[in-house]
């Protein structure tokens, strides 16, 4: 029997069945609900490795102020072998805040933070690294708020900084509770990095330790006591490091300490909702497969009588399941389309709406795990070809 | 020989029953319900298989014949059945292009000969409605035009009118003398004295028997 012919049988059988419409919408939907389950579980990996592994406070340990007053040089020393080690610095709570005056002159008055730039953090994404002093490196997307109320945050708080742009602080110098002076400060802009509305607070910009004090003395602020810290390469190499450490005389101290159970609770959350999303839709898939092969049955019996071998049968049916699962894909690619259109318009009109939880669009998870449902639902196709 | 179990007592359904079906000849098979009229018809058409016995067509034993050759036999047997056994989702032209697209014909041919055909049982004008949409007359028609499209050697029907009314099976009955019998074989289980009249031979199945009535 030609192809032909068989699709023109499983196209009348496939199409003339109005409940076949309505299974095709829940198996899109079954679909929508597996790809948001891979959404949930991507989003909440991202958001841990990002937000939590990946930032440098989870990968910082301080060595103790306890122990023996040891110098940046003494501990360079000590350290040197211990690989996962990737920096060594005086580290301190340098974080200045104050008035961003101007912006190339131009009168703003937000709030504007000051924090220690280390080497490679932040990443750069644009311009240069700080070479002088007075320089300072912004995020891409920079919001001199302080106290950022994210949720009423406008698109119109974010400012692109460009290279070479002049940021004047202002710092007021008192007497005691007398005003003395008002006290500008300049920094020119070099680089940039990926804020992504995560990660860092986005009135964050990054210069030198030089810079930092000097305006501290500009100002008549005390210095901050400096603690000598380790950069380690990865999260989990931190503990390994603290144990290094004590066996060499040293108390590493982390300065960020991860609920690490509330976080392997999370993730296996996460792992189980997408499983669990897997599981249901390939049984429900294989649900809605079996209702339709039921009612097809009987004509199965029909067809036979008339003369159709088993394979023809066979091969109507698997032409009426590839149209089937088409369907049911091309539909739920359209949800997933018009949920990611909305999500990105109301990212567009309020970015901060989803702030610090960014939803993830995993594409090769996504295809997985579709791939997965097919195999499940093409599963006894392959089955009997196997024989 | 054919038999079921139940209970673990063995039910002798067809018992020696031997039989040859010519060409040119209507045959009318009678019997009380459950007699096994049905089951020797599932028999022929290898629906069903027999427990002991042979069936031989065109003097070749098909007892045991493998699928794809029950195929082909099948090719050649047209099906009535009491309750019409349409596809729902076809509508009446198309039901009848089913055999019709197992052959070597394309698509547009299967399409003129089944339209044809259902003209020739009067129901030119009802080709593109659904089972659903036809009485049962006229859905007994369709299966009638479905079973001769191929222009079978051997036509089995199961109570062809024993769901329908006077006027309809009347209008059956006209349909099967109709039926060009030179080079077939028409096979009829029927309660119907009326089948039974148009009939050349009227066998009758009691105690798993076969016995001819009347010839």
């Amino acid at each position: 029997m030609s192809k032909n012919k068989i699709n023109y049988l499983a196209k009348r059988l496939f199409w003339r069945n109005k409940k076949n419409i309505l299974r095709v919408f829940i198996g899109a939907v079954i679909i929508f609900i597996t790809v948001m389950g891979a959404n949930i579980y991507s989003t909440i990996e991202n958001y841990v490795e990002l937000n939590l592994e990946q930032s440098l406070d989870a990968k910082m340990l301080m060595v103790s102020s306890n122990d023996k007053n040891y110098t940046l040089e003494d501990v360079e020393k000590i350290t040197a072998d211990i690989k996962e080690i990737v920096d060594v610095f005086d580290y301190a709570e340098f974080d200045i805040t104050s008035n961003l005056k101007a912006i190339n002159g131009k009168i703003i008055n937000k709030t504007i933070v000051l924090q220690q730039a280390l080497n490679n953090y932040p990443l750069l994404s644009k311009g240069r690294d700080i070479k002088e002093d007075r320089e300072i490196i912004c995020g891409e997307g920079f919001i001199p708020i302080g106290d950022l109320e994210y949720s009423k945050v406008t698109k119109d708080d974010i400012l692109s900084l460009k290279a070479d742009d002049i940021l004047t602080m202002s710092f007021n110098k008192y007497d005691g509770f007398s005003y003395l002076e008002t006290i500008n400060v300049d920094l020119k802009v070099v680089g940039f990095f990926k804020n992504n509305f995560y990660a860092y607070d986005n009135n964050v910009c990054f210069t030198s330790i030089a810079t930092i004090e000097k305006i501290k003395e500009l100002i008549d602020e005390e210095k901050s006591k400096e603690v000598v810290t380790l950069l380690i390469d990865k999260y989990e190499n931190v503990d390994k490091v603290v144990d290094i450490l004590d066996k060499r005389g040293i108390d590493g101290e982390k300065v960020f300490r991860l609920e690490e159970d509330l976080i392997t609770t999370i993730k296996i959350i996460s792992y189980l909702v997408l499983l669990g999303c897997l599981v249901a839709s390939t049984m429900m898939l294989a649900f809605l497969r079996r209702k339709m092969q039921k009612e097809r049955e009987n004509n199965e019996i029909l067809y036979n009588i008339l003369g159709y071998k088993d394979e023809e049968i066979k091969q109507i049916n698997y032409v009426i399941d590839k149209w089937f699962m088409f369907l049911v894909l091309s539909l739920a690619f359209v949800f997933c389309l018009l949920c990611y259109v909305i999500y990105k318009l109301i990212f567009i009109i309020n970015p901060f709406i989803f702030y610090r939880f960014t939803l993830d669009f995993n594409i090769p998870l996504i295809i997985l795990s579709i791939l997965v449902l097919m195999l499940g639902y093409f599963g006894k196709y392959l089955k009997r070809n196997e024989k | 020989m054919k038999s079921f179990k139940k209970d673990n007592r063995e039910l002798k359904i067809l018992d020696n029953a031997n039989v040859c079906f010519e060409n040119g000849k209507i045959y009318a098979i009678v019997g009380e319900s459950g007699a096994g009229k049905s089951t020797l018809l599932n028999c022929i058409s290898l629906v069903e298989k027999l427990d002991d016995g042979k069936i031989f067509y065109k003097d070749k034993d098909i007892t045991n014949i493998k699928e794809k050759e029950i195929c082909n036999y099948r090719k050649n047997v047209g099906f009535i059945f009491q309750n019409y056994y349409l596809d729902e989702y076809l509508t009446a032209l198309e039901n009848v292009m089913v055999p019709l697209l197992l052959t070597d014909m394309i698509i547009e041919e299967c399409r003129d000969k089944a339209m044809k055909q259902l003209e020739n049982v009067g129901l030119k004008d009802r080709m593109n409605h659904y089972p659903r949409e036809l009485s049962g007359g006229e859905q007994q028609r369709v299966a009638i035009a479905r079973a001769l499209v191929r222009n079978p050697q051997i036509i089995l029907a199961d109570e062809p009118t024993g769901n329908l009314d006077e006027k309809n099976e009347k209008n059956i009955l006209e349909l099967i003398k109709q039926i060009d019998k030179k080079d077939k074989c028409i096979i009829i289980v029927t309660h119907s004295s009326k089948i039974k009249k148009i009939a050349d031979v009227v066998l009758e199945i009691k105690q798993g028997k076969l016995m001819i009535l009347s010839e």
